[in-house]
């Protein structure tokens, strides 16, 4: 492995950056609606949790996509195969309950 | 710090709010999604990530992750804190004892022991992590730190990323099971997602020395709380 990122990062801090606000954003509204209108406030939480997991996921194509531009392949493979096994994992967790 | 926060949350939830392990522990897990998201970036911008090991780790972690919620079901909450009480203790002592810096990354000509070595460990630390409600940074840290010979500046980096996937991993397993209570989670995801990037950005400018002592008190403090609601709970 290579040194701690030599910077070819940069999609990925942009991602971060943008995921965060929006976050921010999204949630700030969400616990106003928790207090003003309770139903309302609810179905967002549940969203807000939705959509703070798929921008997770979605950050391992943003890693691949600065793995790639790198040049290192086995890497951007891996990326691929760690969204597998997420998919995989939470799928049997799931099922076996 | 790059722990996740469960090490701050899960305390927290259980001893002052009153909540059962069992419901802190889904809600900490998506906070820590949030907070690794907030406060990775700075480690990202300050070359502080290992990338290449963060998905070699993140892999078995969320294996790991996934046997741990399941396990969650099985294993008593009394055991769950003494579990944790023991293990925070012994690596913050570690850290504390350990003397000088690392290196800035595991590199190729450690071949592939290392490789071996950190996913046979990510594994067990995922499974550790789950059960006990945290990122796994907790875990993640000292290791990189004292096994590995990173400095502890990229373990917290690397660390910080790490625990995301497997938390998320986790966190989607008990929001299928109806564990994860969405409205006790959102506030607690703005406080981490504002309180995450403010760490990250506080955590890159801390000297490594600092950052060990910050470590062993969090953790000896912790530790001694999670002891003694264990034994009462038994």
């Amino acid at each position: 492995m290579t040194p701690a990122n030599s910077n070819s990062n940069n999609n990925l801090i942009k991602y971060h950056q943008l995921i965060w606000y929006l976050c921010m954003a999204y949630l700030a509204v969400t616990c106003l609606l928790l207090v003003t209108s309770p139903p309302l406030g609810s179905e967002m939480s549940f969203w807000g949790v939705v959509f703070v997991l798929a921008a997770t996921l979605s950050q391992l194509f943003v890693m691949a996509s600065d793995f790639r531009v790198s040049g290192k392949r086995k890497f951007t493979l891996l990326c691929y195969v760690l969204i597998a096994v997420i998919i995989f994992t939470t799928s049997l967790g799931t099922w076996l309950l | 710090m790059g722990l996740g926060g469960g090490v701050i949350m899960v305390p927290y939830m259980t001893i002052f709010l009153g909540m059962d392990i069992k419901d802190a522990v889904p809600v900490s897990m998506i906070a820590i999604v949030v907070g690794t998201l907030s406060a990775s970036t700075p480690y990202l911008k300050k070359s502080m990530v290992d990338t290449e090991l963060v998905v070699i780790l993140s892999i078995f972690m969320v294996i790991g992750s996934v046997i741990g919620s399941l396990l969650n079901e099985v294993v008593s909450s009394a055991i769950l804190q003494l579990i944790f009480s023991a293990v925070v203790l012994y690596a913050g002592t570690m850290m504390i004892l350990k003397r000088g810096d690392g290196r800035a990354a595991i590199h190729r000509d450690h071949g592939k022991i290392y490789f071996y070595l950190a996913a046979i460990i990510s594994l067990i630390t995922g499974i550790f992590a789950a059960l006990v409600g945290l990122g796994g940074g907790i875990f993640i840290i000292p290791i990189l730190y004292l096994l590995f010979g990173i400095s502890i500046d990229t373990a917290r980096g690397t660390s910080s990323l790490t625990i995301g996937f497997a938390a998320a991993a986790a966190a989607i397993v008990y929001l299928f099971k109806g564990q994860l209570d969405p409205q006790a989670a959102a506030p607690v995801m703005l406080g981490v997602a504002a309180g995450g990037t403010a760490g990250g950005h506080l955590g890159t400018g801390a000297r490594p020395v600092v950052v060990k002592i910050i470590f062993f008190i969090i953790m000896l403090y912790i530790a001694y709380k999670l002891g003694i609601s264990g034994i009462k709970n038994l």
